[in-house]
């Protein structure tokens, strides 16, 4: 009789050790999908960028490699994308306050032809480069590994904005901030300024 | 506990399928006289917290959602006739979009000619749209669609 007991109660033990190891598989489980697909501020940040050489609209070449020594202010857009025609007007700006204060800002635009972006982008009348990534290969580069596997790797960074320091590494990237579309770069500008006042 | 056991080990996996259908579409298949005019409706289902552009835009450079019918021999499709877009802002800015979202039809006026013969007849269809949530964009993308159609005497 005591050992039936016994027995029952190490069987009660044995459920309840199973159970609490479930439920710590679930937590483990939970916070790693969470990383992977919630991950929405600041990825790759400290990481080398990606190297790239592109075409300009005006059929000028542009590499990273050669604005080393600046600070780069990349942003990744399509004509088609909402979001950056409504920042489109806060970069053009960004440009003009930040030019002279050894800052380059690039717009790379994801898979589209050259006459399309120049008869859309013109009424923005940008004063910085706008760089064509033609079949997307550069954009797909700054696409975090892992996050949103369900996509096309070109279309993740679409409308991110990122700051490249004088050494090539990342320092801001605002890819997926989207709970607080920030149209007016006030982020990036905060970054940017705490990078240029370090430097003095 | 078996019940606690499965949540457990499901949840997961149920949060992390995302991204995927955002656009879905379908067309009964209509039925429709010699010589008559008929209305087709196609379906769009739009994925909960996303919207697709309207096919009326202000903005040039975005990519207005269109049907594209195929003509065939015998069945004339008319004018689409689109939803009425939603106002949609764009966080942080003080611009609007049009947008469709949740379910909405676009209808087709549909003719089959005098001359048709009675039958079974397919047409292919295509689908632009460009999805959007609250936080990001998606590339243009393009669904295709067969639509059964029935002449009748």
């Amino acid at each position: 009789m005591v050992a039936q007991k016994k027995f029952g109660e190490i069987i009660i033990f044995k459920r309840k050790m199973f159970d609490m190891k479930l439920f710590f598989c679930f937590l483990i489980g939970s916070a790693f999908i969470g990383f992977v697909h919630g991950q929405t501020d600041q990825p790759m940040l400290g990481f080398q960028a990606p190297a790239f050489e592109l075409q300009s609209l005006e059929g000028k070449t542009i590499s990273l490699n050669g604005l080393k020594g600046k600070y780069v202010v990349v942003h990744f857009a399509a004509t088609w994308c909402p979001f950056c025609n409504a920042e489109a007007p806060n970069l053009e700006q960004l440009n003009k306050d930040y030019r002279d204060k050894n800052v380059q800002v690039l717009l790379i635009d994801v898979k589209e032809e050259k006459t399309t972006v120049q008869n859309l982008l013109s009424k923005f009348n940008f004063s910085f480069p706008v760089l064509l990534d033609p079949d997307g290969s550069v954009s797909a580069k700054y696409a975090p590994e892992g996050l949103l596997p369900d996509l096309a790797r070109a279309e993740v960074p679409i409308a991110a904005n990122l700051i490249i320091d004088k050494q090539g590494k990342i320092r801001f990237y605002s890819l997926l901030n989207t709970a607080n579309f920030d149209a007016k770069l006030n982020a990036l500008k905060e970054k940017l300024n705490e990078l240029l006042a370090n430097e003095k | 506990m078996i019940c606690l056991r499965l949540i457990f080990l499901l949840v997961p996996f149920v949060a992390s399928a995302q991204h995927a259908d955002i656009v879905t579409v379908t067309a009964r298949k209509l039925v429709v006289k010699a010589g008559d005019i008929k209305n087709l409706k196609i379906g769009i289902k739009i994925k909960e917290g996303f919207h697709i552009q309207a096919n009326k835009l202000e903005d040039k450079a975005l990519v207005p959602t269109t049907l594209i019918i195929d003509t065939t021999d015998g069945i004339v499709p008319g004018k689409n006739k689109y939803p009425r877009a939603k106002k949609y802002k764009l966080e942080g800015t003080e611009s609007f979009l049009d947008v469709y979202d949740g379910y909405v039809e676009i209808m087709v006026p549909l003719r089959a000619t005098k001359e048709i013969k009675p039958g079974l007849y397919q047409l292919n269809a295509v689908l632009h749209y460009q999805a959007c949530d609250a936080k990001r964009c998606f590339f243009p993308r393009s669904l295709a669609l067969i639509i059964s159609i029935e002449v009748m005497n």
